[in-house]
């Protein structure tokens, strides 16, 4: 058994047992994963709140029936990517709309377009300009599951394998969803850079 | 190695999948500098997500949940000790009764002499049963203090 599994282990057990703090140091070891998952799915500040509560209230109640086929944090990832689903679904909020679904054929020729010279000294030079305020800016337009999706893999730099079981997408799925994303991104950047300089 | 450019999602797998890369994206890649400043950027891009701040719950709401989940877990726990004491005082109550209605012709015979018996009994029944109560209760919040 690893040694992250050990201590896991060893904290459940003291939950079970009835021991608060070790349910303390779950959830601070666990928090900085759930509030990313829940900032990047819901934009509510409330909501979000709540749904932090809610989440840490499902991993308590749940905790007897863990069984290691993960690890803790994935474990209770997915409880709160599942549990901002379930909230986007009654708010009837999409997920992934439609339009950037079917948008793959687009996608190729921007792709092509943007292989000449002049756009990649455009690119060149929005990653360079405050890139990080327009960068955070841009992550926010992205659909809930791009956001969370990016947001797990570069910032929280999970595996493919970790975020598959997070959000229950098979691996291939999930790194198409990853590249259109990032394209998405990165399209974004550069028009954002063109409209500035019009 | 391939003449056209590499389309974006070869580029992208050269950079964050590159164990499920082909020999021909890396060859293609190693020789032509268009493709290689498109992969530079995503890697720049990479770079400034993981540099994005992180979000915080404001107002402390961490501290928040931890006190609602420790007062859920508190609550729990002390409506299972009270569901033990109950159970206690049930059983002991049940006892006593038992007790006197096994006794009961003895009981009367004895009321009708002395009244005195009786009321001893049930004396000692109700004494005991608030020791058991004040034992358990106490054990109760050495318990929780010991959590705390």
């Amino acid at each position: 058994m690893k040694q992250e599994q050990l201590v896991d282990n060893d904290l459940i057990k003291r939950v079970l047992e009835g021991d608060s703090n070790a349910f303390k140091l779950i959830i601070s070891k666990t928090q900085g994963l759930v509030i990313q998952i829940i900032y990047k799915m819901v934009n509510n500040r409330e909501d979000r709140e709540d749904l932090a509560q809610e989440v840490y209230f499902k991993v308590y109640n749940k905790l007897s029936s863990f069984r290691f086929n993960s690890k803790l944090s994935t474990w209770i990832g997915a409880i709160t990517y599942n549990t901002c689903i379930n909230h986007l679904k009654k708010k009837r909020i999409p997920i992934l709309d439609i339009e950037t679904e079917d948008e793959k054929d687009i996608w190729e020729i921007i792709s092509m377009d943007n292989l000449n010279s002049e756009s990649n000294l455009t690119e060149g030079y929005v990653l360079n300009k405050e890139r990080s305020q327009i960068l955070k800016l841009e992550v926010e337009k992205l659909p809930p599951l791009y956001k969370t999706i990016v947001t797990l893999f570069h910032v929280e730099e999970l595996s493919y394998k970790e975020i598959s079981k997070i959000t229950n997408l098979p691996e291939g799925t999930l790194k198409n969803y990853l590249f259109r994303a990032r394209k998405k991104l990165r399209d974004n950047l550069l028009l954002n850079y063109k409209k500035d300089d019009l | 190695m391939k003449t056209d450019h590499l389309n974006d999602q070869s580029i992208q797998r050269y950079i964050f999948d590159f164990d499920n890369c082909d020999n021909s994206i890396l060859e293609h890649i190693d020789s032509c500098e268009i493709c290689l400043q498109i992969a530079d950027n995503y890697k720049l891009l990479s770079k400034d997500l993981k540099n994005l701040e992180n979000p915080v719950l404001n107002d402390n709401l961490g501290d928040l949940i931890l006190e609602k989940i420790t007062n859920k877990i508190e609550q729990k726990k002390s409506k299972k000790d009270y569901t033990y004491i109950s159970a206690i005082v049930f059983i002991v109550i049940g006892v006593i009764a038992m007790m006197i209605s096994a006794f009961k012709v003895e009981l009367i015979n004895q009321v009708e002499t002395n009244n005195m018996y009786l009321y001893l009994i049930i004396s000692i029944g109700v004494f005991m049963t608030i020791l058991l109560s004040i034992d358990s209760f106490r054990s109760f919040n050495l318990k929780m203090n010991k959590m705390n």
